[in-house]
């Protein structure tokens, strides 16, 4: 039995370990972003290419621009840990400084978590539009997501009509 | 294409003095142009209301919540609404069905006290959504004072309209406080989650229905006969995970419960052990086990861990490790349990330290030990062993060592989470020997505990401590004590390969 003596080994300060299988993801304008196995299978949609064996290769992703990929692997490689530690406060506290973002943003990240089919990402996502849209007039919400208003007066008459019964 | 319409650029420039133009903003309407399915799922984190009043937004938007796939009915009468909003909302569900007619249903929520609604009206809701292939239910009939507001046979319970259970197309079925209302004949061939709550199920329900569900996975049984004896017996099954929130009348412990389930892989108990007998018959392929106990009778609990001997994987909390530490201190030969990982959910508190010792004597196969330090309920030790077998609280782990040199043979794993729980301190504090002092003399069982577990854990080959989060918003909140890593990495550790990993996040 070894006892321990001079050669104790340092605290490292993240428990990300070097010998994992990494992943290469190419991004819709040819960057490449190096990622652990375990980050890039928090897709579904890369999960199902690495078991259909594509996983020795270049992963390309031609909908996701480089700045939005950068965006969602942060978010599976914080997920990562987060599984690995069962903290839901940190979590939560995490995910909303995360997704404090503009609407262009936001309808980008949305269509990378739909396309790659990261679940935890679209609900995260659309959770946040639903968020935006509830408590506020329509007028309101026009503004915020740049909605154009198409219905004629007469024809927004008509809705209101319409709809009278869920607003008595 | 009527997806097309809502995203059409619009670019807003303006032109500078020189003639150039310099584009200020793009106002693109990003949103509208998201497929119908993604707008939906975004509708599903709002009311049925909020997403009615979306149709005000513009042409692409007027008519898309009817087709949504799920509808949620909330329709519990808060305090300072009366009866009559309670027919108004009725109405609202009415319309907006009729509204809806012909789409699809996928999910169906219904949340209501049957007190205020009539049941037939309930009836056509689900019909509506058994038509519509409905692959979620998820009904709730609870009233305000839920759990045990309704007695079996009163007439205010709803009962279940048998066509629920032909439905071919069901994956999730969630009931709470109605009467199951059984049929004869049951066939649910999608089924995979079932959720019963504050149900009554007479003695061969719990097997009528699973046998009757092929593809089954998962089963939760929560407040279930509270006043009578529960029969969960499965015996051909194949079932992924059993959860049971258990809880008796104080005027009705007399009940007992049956539990037979040869194909069960992984248990999970809430609540109590406190009916009156526990007939644990098979569970011969369970892999995993969870406890979150309230209150327990301690011959009950040996019962159990006798059941689960062979569980490889155990998670069990603060009121069990409590029980059990009355046994050590009154030296009761430990269990041969074969579990490899076990997690202690325990606040290290006094009366918690026997009951560690005791599962770490009992789990000699033990591979990975997890310490989730979480605060502890008050302890309820009988006087008379607390008086008898008092113990010195800082001198626990020192007084035991000797003990440790024939356990924690195989372990290689240790974690700790929440690590030095609600512990403050600020920046400038950690230079005050005083306050560093204070910080170790609070903490020491969980210091020492660690320094005993690196001195007699042979083969660990990682020690990974993360520090709790929660507790403190001081500047350095992420941080572990820099005196403490020191401390804790300056500790003799018998297994030379041995590496101490400090998560600070």
């Amino acid at each position: 039995m070894a006892s321990s003596s001079s050669s104790l080994p340092s605290p490292s300060s993240s428990s990300s370990s070097s010998s994992s299988k990494k992943l290469v993801l190419r991004s819709s304008d040819e960057k490449h972003f190096e990622v652990d196995e375990a980050v890039a299978l928090q897709s579904e949609m890369i999960k199902q290419m690495v078991e259909d064996g594509f996983g020795g290769d270049v992963i390309p992703l031609l909908n996701v621009s480089s700045n939005i990929l950068s965006k969602v692997i942060d978010y599976c490689k914080k997920h990562v840990d987060f599984d690995s530690k069962k903290k839901m406060d940190d979590r939560r506290r995490w995910d909303a400084e995360y997704i404090d973002v503009g609407v262009d943003e936001l309808y980008h990240l949305i269509m990378a978590a739909n396309y790659r089919n990261i679940k935890g990402l679209l609900d995260l996502t659309c959770q946040k539009v639903a968020d935006t849209i509830k408590g506020k007039k329509p007028k309101q919400i026009r503004i915020i997501f740049n909605i154009k208003n198409d219905v004629t007066p007469e024809g927004e008459q008509k809705i209101r009509k319409e709809h009278s019964w869920a607003f008595e | 294409m009527e997806e097309a319409e809502g995203s059409k650029r619009q670019k807003l420039s303006v032109t500078r003095g020189d003639g150039s133009q310099i584009l200020v903003r793009e106002t693109r309407d990003l949103l509208s142009g998201l497929h119908d399915d993604l707008l939906h799922h975004i509708m599903s984190f709002m009311s049925m209301e909020e997403i009615i009043r979306t149709g005000f937004l513009s042409r692409r938007w007027r008519y898309l919540w009817r087709n949504i796939p799920f509808l949620d009915f909330a329709l519990r009468p808060s305090n300072e609404e009366d009866r009559h909003t309670g027919e108004r909302r009725v109405s609202f569900v009415e319309t907006l069905l009729f509204r809806h007619k012909g789409s699809r249903v996928k999910k169906l929520c219904i949340n209501v006290d049957t007190y205020y609604i009539n049941k037939y009206q309930v009836d056509s809701w689900i019909d509506y959504a058994l038509d519509g292939d409905v692959e979620e239910l998820d009904l709730d009939f609870s009233a305000e004072d839920f759990p045990g507001s309704y007695l079996p046979g009163d007439e205010l319970l709803y009962d279940l309209p048998p066509a629920i259970y032909r439905c071919e197309t069901l994956q999730s079925l969630k009931l709470c406080c109605c009467d199951l209302n059984l049929p004869t004949s049951i066939h649910l061939r999608s089924l995979k989650t079932l959720c019963l709550t504050a149900v009554d199920l007479p003695t061969n329900a719990i097997s009528a229905l699973t046998s009757n569900c092929p593809v089954l996975e998962e089963l939760s049984l929560k407040h279930c006969n509270i006043y009578l004896n529960l029969n969960i017996s499965i015996p051909t099954k194949h079932l992924n995970i059993l959860r049971i929130i258990d809880q008796v009348d104080e005027f009705f412990d007399d009940t007992e419960m049956v539990i037979d389930v040869p194909n069960l892989l992984s248990l999970e108990w809430k609540g109590c052990l406190l009916r009156d007998k526990y007939h644990i018959k098979r569970l011969s392929s369970l892999l995993k086990a969870r406890f979150d106990l309230e209150d327990a009778l301690p011959d009950k609990l040996e019962l159990f861990l006798h059941s689960l001997h062979h569980v490889q994987d155990l998670t069990i909390d603060c009121v069990f490790i409590q029980m059990l530490s009355t046994w050590e201190v009154q030296n009761k030969d430990p269990l041969r349990l074969n579990v490899k990982c076990l997690e202690l959910k325990t606040g290290l508190t006094k009366w918690e330290l026997p009951g560690i010792l005791y599962l770490l004597r009992s789990s000699p196969e033990l591979e990975t030990l997890v310490i989730n330090i979480t605060s502890s309920p008050n302890i309820d030790i009988d006087d008379e062993i607390e008086n008898q077998y008092d113990f010195s609280e800082r001198e626990y782990w020192r007084s035991q060592e000797h003990c440790f040199s024939s356990l924690m043979r195989n372990v290689r794993t240790i974690k700790i989470y929440n690590f030095f729980k609600g512990w403050c301190i600020y920046q400038e504090e950690e230079d005050d020997c005083s306050a560093v002092k204070e910080l170790f003399k609070s903490h020491e069982h969980e210091i020492e505990l660690i320094r005993v577990l690196l001195q007699y854990s042979d083969v660990l080959e990682r020690m990974i401590i993360s520090k709790d989060c929660n507790g403190c918003v001081g500047e350095n909140r992420s941080q572990i004590p820099f005196m403490v890593t020191v401390k804790v990495i300056n500790f003799p550790r018998t297994s030379p390969n041995a590496d101490i990993i400090f998560s600070n996040f």
